[in-house]
C-alpha cells in the first residue's frame, strides 16, 4: 500500500500548472496510491477556512483522499478557533506553508500557531526550512513531519535527531545518493515519510527514490504508507 | 529505452549523502537502465579543473558506461584552453563543461567568450550550469550561442526554479539545448519545454551523483511525451550531439 502524505488540489496561481482534483486522482491511478492526504490550494493561497472547509467536502465524497486542513500565520485572526473547531470534528492533521506563503516559522505569530496545534493534540506538518524549523518544534509534544528539508541541510535533522523522537521528515527531498538510506539509519525508518507534492511537481520522481533505495521491505512499507497510518490513527477512514 | 544521461558528476559532495565511486555508479546505471552517463569532475568544479580533469580521465576509463567532460574555469581561460588540448582527442572526453556558479563569473565574462570561442573551435559540445541567480542566468549563455554559431550549447538545469527563463533564452538561438535536472520536478515543466522548444533541443539530465538519478528519471516518467519525444530526449539527442564517442 502507498500512501502519499503531501498533496494538494485545486488552482494555482502562480504558475500555469494543472492541480487538479482530477490530475491527483489521475496520478495516484498511474503509480498505485492508494490514498493521498490532500490539502485544498485555496487554503494555501486564498482563505485557510474556505479551504479547509473544501478540502472536507472533497475528502467526504473521495475515498482516496484523507483530509489535511491548513492555518495561515499570517493571518492569524480565526486559526484558534478553526483549529478547535476541527479537531473536534476528528480532523487531527495540519500542513503549514512557509514556503509559498512567505513567511517563517520564528515569527510571533507562527510561534503561537504552532503552540495551539500543540494544545489540540494535532500531527503537524511543516514546510520551510530545517534550520527555522528545528528550534521552533523543539519541545513540541506533538508529532510534527518537516516536508521542505533538501538534503543539502540534512545535517539541521540529523544533529537532532536523537533528541526529538516526535520529529518526522518526509522523503520529498532527500535526493542526493544514498541520503534517504543515511536519514533511516539516523532517524529510523519508522520517522521517514513518503509525500511528494504532487500535482504541483512529479509523483513518480519521488516515488522513485523510494521504491529504488537500497531499503528493508518492511522498511519500505513503513516509509510508504505504515507510518503515516500511524500518525493518522482513527482519522484514516477504514 | 535506452537512456543516456549528459549531465552527471564524479567526485565528493559538502552535503549527507554518499560519496560515489565511478565502480558503484556503474551499478546504480546499470540498476536504473541508464546506458551512459557522461559526467564533468567535482574536483574539477569546485577546486583545481586541471587536478580534477587528470583525476577524472583514470577514473573513466575502465567503464564503458562512462565519459567525460573537460571542465573548464572562467577565471583560467589561457589554462583551461590548454587542458582543452590535453583531451580534446583523449577518446574518453566528449564535451567540455563550465560552471559559473563555483567560478564566481559570468559565463558572459571574457573569459567565458574566450572559452567559448576555443570550444567552438575545437568541434566539441559545451555544457554550461545555469539557475536563478544572476551569476548563473541562462540569459548569460545566450551571447555565446549568438556569437559561436557552430557550437552546440547545453544549459544544464534549463535555468532550475526558473525553468522558464530557460526557456526563453533558448529561444534566442537555435544551438541551444538544455537538460531539465534540478531538485524542482515541477510537473509541467517537460512538457512546457518540449512544447515550446522541441523535443530536438532537449536532452535527459540527472546531476547524479550530485542527486540521485531516480529523481530526474521519475520527471522524465510522469511527462506525457509522445514516444518519437521521448526517444529524442531520453537519447537521440545526445547521439546527434555527441556522436561516435557515446558508443
Amino acid at each position: 500500500m502507498i500512501i502519499d502524505a503531501d498533496t494538494l488540489f485545486g488552482f494555482w496561481p502562480s504558475r500555469h500548472v494543472d492541480v487538479s482534483l482530477d490530475k491527483l486522482q489521475r496520478l495516484m491511478e498511474r503509480h498505485n496510491v492508494e490514498l493521498a492526504c490532500a490539502c485544498s490550494a485555496r487554503g494555501i493561497c486564498y482563505d485557510f477556512q474556505e479551504g479547509n472547509q473544501e478540502t472536507i467536502d472533497v475528502a467526504r465524497s473521495n475515498s482516496c483522499l484523507v483530509p489535511v486542513l491548513t492555518v495561515d500565520p499570517r493571518r492569524y485572526l480565526g486559526v484558534a478557533e478553526e483549529v478547535r473547531r476541527r479537531v473536534a470534528e476528528g480532523h487531527k492533521v495540519f500542513r503549514l506553508y512557509p514556503e509559498y506563503q512567505n513567511w517563517t516559522v520564528n515569527t510571533p505569530s507562527a510561534r503561537k500557531v504552532l503552540s495551539i496545534l500543540e494544545d489540540a493534540g494535532a500531527t503537524i506538518m511543516l514546510g520551510g526550512t530545517a534550520a527555522q524549523a528545528i528550534p521552533e518544534i523543539r519541545s513540541l509534544q506533538v508529532p510534527v513531519i518537516l516536508t521542505w528539508v533538501h538534503y543539502y541541510y540534512l545535517s539541521d535533522v540529523l544533529a537532532y535527531a536523537d533528541e526529538m523522537p516526535h520529529l518526522y521528515l518526509s522523503t520529498r527531498f532527500l535526493i542526493g545518493p544514498r541520503s534517504l538510506e543515511i536519514a533511516v539509519s539516523a532517524l529510523g525508518a519508522e520517522r521517514l515519510i513518503y509525500g511528494s507534492q504532487a500535482p504541483l511537481v512529479s509523483m513518480a520522481s519521488a516515488l522513485k527514490l523510494v521504491l529504488t533505495a537500497d531499503l528493508t521491505p518492511d522498511q519500505r512499507g513503513a516509509i510508504l504508507s505504515g507510518n503515516m497510518q500511524r500518525l493518522l490513527g482513527n482519522s484514516l477512514r477504514s | 529505452m535506452k537512456i543516456i544521461d549528459i549531465h552527471g558528476h564524479l567526485g565528493k559532495w559538502c552535503y549527507p549523502q554518499a560519496h560515489v565511486t565511478a565502480a558503484e555508479a556503474v551499478v546504480r546505471l546499470r540498476e536504473l537502465g541508464i546506458a551512459r552517463l557522461l559526467v564533468s569532475s567535482g574536483k574539477a568544479i569546485l577546486y583545481d579543473f586541471r587536478e580534477g580533469n587528470r583525476l577524472l580521465a583514470g577514473e573513466i576509463a575502465p567503464h564503458s558506461e562512462l565519459l567525460g567532460y573537460i571542465t573548464l574555469n572562467l577565471n583560467y581561460p589561457k589554462e583551461s584552453e590548454q587542458d582543452l588540448d590535453t583531451y580534446r582527442d583523449h577518446p574518453k572526453f566528449v564535451g567540455a563543461k563550465i560552471h559559473p556558479l563555483y567560478a564566481r563569473q559570468k559565463v558572459s565574462s571574457p573569459g567565458g567568450h574566450y572559452l567559448a570561442r576555443a570550444v567552438a573551435e575545437r568541434g566539441l559540445p559545451l555544457l554550461i550550469h545555469t539557475y536563478s541567480a544572476a551569476l548563473e542566468s541562462p540569459w548569460n549563455v545566450v551571447p555565446l550561442a549568438k556569437a559561436n554559431r557552430g557550437l552546440t550549447i547545453i544549459m544544464a538545469h534549463l535555468g532550475g526554479d526558473m525553468w522558464w527563463e530557460g526557456i526563453a533564452a533558448a529561444k534566442e538561438a537555435p544551438n541551444l539545448h538544455a537538460d531539465m535536472s534540478a531538485t524542482w520536478t515541477d510537473a509541467e515543466k517537460v512538457t512546457t519545454a518540449v512544447t515550446e522548444l522541441g523535443a530536438e533541443r532537449l536532452l535527459f539530465g540527472s546531476d547524479y551523483t550530485l542527486f540521485d538519478a531516480s529523481h530526474a528519471l521519475g520527471m522524465l516518467e510522469d511527462a506525457d511525451l509522445t514516444p518519437d519525444q521521448r526517444e529524442l530526449v531520453m537519447h537521440g539527442n545526445a547521439e546527434r550531439i555527441f556522436g561516435a564517442r557515446l558508443s
